[in-house]
């Protein structure tokens, strides 16, 4: 059975509220080891994972919340194996050097003859003089070497870096407007990560629309069930609007009032949902829709913030990120619109947000989100 | 649910349900294995290569399973030209040939858009080897038969292929042959399964066995096989009975929308495929929306489906770009029924006008 060291992050810093993130997290990571045979447990302030199953690791790496994933070598309470396995694991990890280090030791175990300083004098010691090339420094060295003195010693050397972020669930509710590009995802997982629960939102436009491109954004979600866990999925279709959009408003303006009728269904969503915000992929200056101009006009459509992680990125910081969380490949399927009828020939690209209220006047909007929003679905995505 | 999408692929023949798995576990052991079951497979596997060689008059030896009709093109094209000769094909054949043609290293690739005898002739030069023309197209349905073609090329010592995919065991083939590549799948057997008919000699292009001639080495599609030799077994002398009631429902499936769309294919095309065209409605839209009905037909042909472009059958066949681009094909089966064909018309014209209001 393997131990390991589970170090988190920020919720250090929350203070009254840490029990809260702290269950949390300690909920989310029990259903994401569950299936891997893994038991968590909390003990002496701090969180550790018990498993058989290697594969745990990256399940662990890729929860929000944590920082460092720390394996235990466990050791049986006798000091010479203690010191020489702790060298042997120095100098895997320092190699040429040189390299700084600290030994930090806690004792739980109060009938072991050692106290904690004298643990990391005498295992530093024997560092100093057994591997080449290091040195001590106790305010910021690179490797920390952790000894817990319980039943047995566990020893904490290398460490695998997790993803950080907050515990999901923890920072409130957010409504994703998801296309099926490769930049809703990427902003869903940002929020996901900080700890917000995401409620993904597609709009598409059947039959103008395949059931491959919705099938595509499903797979998308799916993906990032693997992260949080069940998602309800929400998807809702547009073409009728489109339709009625097109029969009374100028064409410059089709994508504004179609952003901004997304924005108002979405808006309702999460009146429904309790949730207290949108996000979007937005970018700056990708496509007509997002430039400044027009995201104030589609902004104005709704009384929520809107966040938008994705703003200020370069497109191949973007890219780079869904190839991490691997939402990249499926965001490239093919499977647009397979009608070009509602694309406009023009596109106002600076529009003044006076204007597109006047066309939006020739709707009757608050009739068109009624019917809209019945055709709405949702279904529930299994990680 | 409404299928008519048959030439991509045809519903499971009901005969397998009963039959099939007590056949199959009785010939469950390898045919080429020598002791008494593998022999029992053997056997069931040489009584289906007699039906169809019964079926097309050759000799069972000239019969070759293979998983289909892609494959047993392949196997032909590869095994009967060689570097430096010349090969005839048309400019409306399957993506099978379409594409495999231009793969075929220093082969000189001739392709006709002048599908008649005179047509192939003019073609003709010292180097030419082979001539692969597709008997029923997939996409129109449109018949090349031909039959005076063979006669002529034999002659000029020049093999003939036919690529009888869209037709065996559903429209007769006028006309000899030295290959002939034939699908089960479409008739309602398992899909992988299909067989080539080889009445002159094949270079092999895969090697590892000696099965099928040591045309196609490895263990044999037994299951594939099997069903394919009942599915001919049940449709035994039905043929022309089945004809009969699918150009039947291709006729009324013709009058019923007429009105709203422009019919593609000739009147003498098989029955089977029925091309047609909304100008100006997209037929994926079409698709999509008859599809949300649980009504199923293809725009360009199946194996195709994935790439964007048009197709190069309905672009050699009209030059409207409307035309092209509402172009779809019905394809029916003998279980299809004249309800079926009121309903999906119904529905077809209801979706087509409501669609035409939008986009135009």
């Amino acid at each position: 059975m393997n131990l390991y060291l589970i170090k988190y992050g920020e919720i250090t810093l929350k203070g009254k509220n840490r029990r809260f993130f702290e269950n949390k997290l300690l909920s989310n990571l029990r259903s994401r080891v569950g299936p891997y045979g893994g038991e968590v447990e909390f003990y002496q302030g701090r969180i550790f994972v018990r498993s058989e199953d290697d594969r745990i690791i990256p399940i662990l790496q890729d929860t929000f919340g944590l920082v460092e994933i720390c394996p235990a070598i466990k050791l049986p309470l006798d000091m010479d194996v203690l010191r020489r396995t702790a060298a042997e694991e120095m100098k895997k990890l320092v190699g040429e050097g040189p390299a700084t280090f600290k030994v930090e030791a806690r004792r739980s175990n109060k009938s072991f003859e050692l106290d904690s300083p004298a643990i990391n004098h005498d295992i530093g010691g024997y560092i100093l003089h057994h591997v080449p090339n290091v040195s001590v420094d106790v305010h910021q060295p690179q490797i920390r070497l952790e000894i817990e003195v319980r039943e047995q010693f566990y020893m904490y050397v290398e460490t695998f870096p997790a993803l950080g972020g907050i515990p999901y669930g923890t920072a409130g509710k957010s409504v994703v407007l998801m296309s099926g590009g490769i930049d809703s995802p990427v902003a869903a997982f940002q929020m996901a990560r900080r700890g917000v629960e995401i409620v993904p939102l597609h709009f598409h436009a059947m039959p103008f629309t395949s059931e491959m491109a919705l099938d595509k954004v499903r797979q998308l979600v799916h993906r990032l069930t693997y992260y949080t866990d069940w998602l309800y999925f929400y998807h809702i279709n547009l073409s009728e609007a489109q339709i009625t959009i097109r029969e009374h408003c100028d064409e410059r303006y089709y994508t504004i009032l179609q952003r901004r009728l997304m924005t108002r269904l979405a808006t309702k969503l999460a009146d429904q949902k309790h949730a207290l915000s949108l996000t979007t992929g937005e970018n700056l200056a990708q496509v007509a829709s997002q430039t400044m101009e027009g995201i104030v006009c589609t902004n104005d459509a709704t009384h929520l913030p809107v966040f938008r992680p994705l703003i200020s990125f370069d497109k191949d910081d973007i890219v780079r990120r869904a190839k991490q969380i691997e939402t990249f490949e499926t965001s490239i399927l093919p499977y647009e619109d397979c009608c070009t009828i509602f694309l406009p020939s023009k596109v106002a690209t600076r529009p003044k947000l006076a204007d597109v209220l006047a066309e939006e006047a020739k709707l009757d909007m608050d009739a068109l989100v009624e019917q809209t929003w019945k055709t709405i679905v949702r279904e529930k995505i299994e990680a | 649910m409404i299928y008519f999408d048959n030439a991509a692929t045809a519903m499971i023949h009901p005969v397998l349900d009963e039959r099939l798995m007590d056949q199959l576990h009785q010939a469950f052991a390898n045919p080429s294995s020598l002791h008494r079951v593998g022999m029992a497979s053997r056997k069931q596997v040489e009584r289906v290569r007699g039906q169809i060689a019964q079926l097309t008059r050759v000799k069972p030896k000239e019969v070759i399973f293979t998983s289909g009709g892609t494959e047993a093109n392949n196997i032909i094209l590869q095994g009967s030209v060689k570097p430096g000769d010349h090969l005839i094909t048309s400019a409306i054949e399957h993506a099978s040939i379409h594409q495999l043609v231009s793969k075929l290293e220093g082969v000189q690739v001739s392709r006709i858009t002048d599908m008649t005898l005179e047509g192939v002739l003019a073609q003709v030069r010292p180097e030419t080897r082979l001539v692969s023309i597709m008997h029923v197209n997939n996409e129109t349905g449109q018949v090349f038969d031909m039959p005076d073609l063979y006669r002529e090329l034999n002659k000029r010592n020049i093999r003939l292929h036919r690529d009888a995919v869209q037709s065996f065991g559903k429209f007769p083939l006028k006309g000899d042959y030295d290959y002939l590549s034939l699908s089960g799948h479409k008739l309602g057997a398992f899909k992988g399964t299909g067989a080539l008919i080889a009445k002159q000699p094949l270079q092999p292009g895969w090697y590892g066995g000696d099965q099928e001639r040591g045309l196609r080495p490895g263990t044999e599609n037994v299951p594939g096989i099997l069903s394919l030799g009942l599915v001919l077994e049940a449709e035994a002398g039905l043929m022309d009975h089945r004809m009969e009631h699918v150009a039947s429902l291709n006729q009324r499936l013709r009058q019923l929308l007429a009105d709203d769309t422009v019919i593609l294919s000739p009147e003498t095309a098989s029955p089977y495929i029925l091309s047609l065209s909304a100008p100006g409605i997209p037929s994926e839209v079409l698709l999509n929306a008859m599809s949300a009905k649980q009504m199923y037909f293809s725009v360009g042909s199946a194996c195709s489906s994935r790439s964007k472009h048009h197709s190069h059958v309905i672009a050699w066949l009209t030059s409207d770009p409307e035309l092209r681009a509402g172009a779809m094909r019905l394809s029916l089966s003998w279980q299809n029924t004249w309800e079926e064909v009121e309903v999906f018309s119904n529905q077809l014209i209801e979706t087509i006008q409501y669609l035409r209001k939008v986009i135009r």
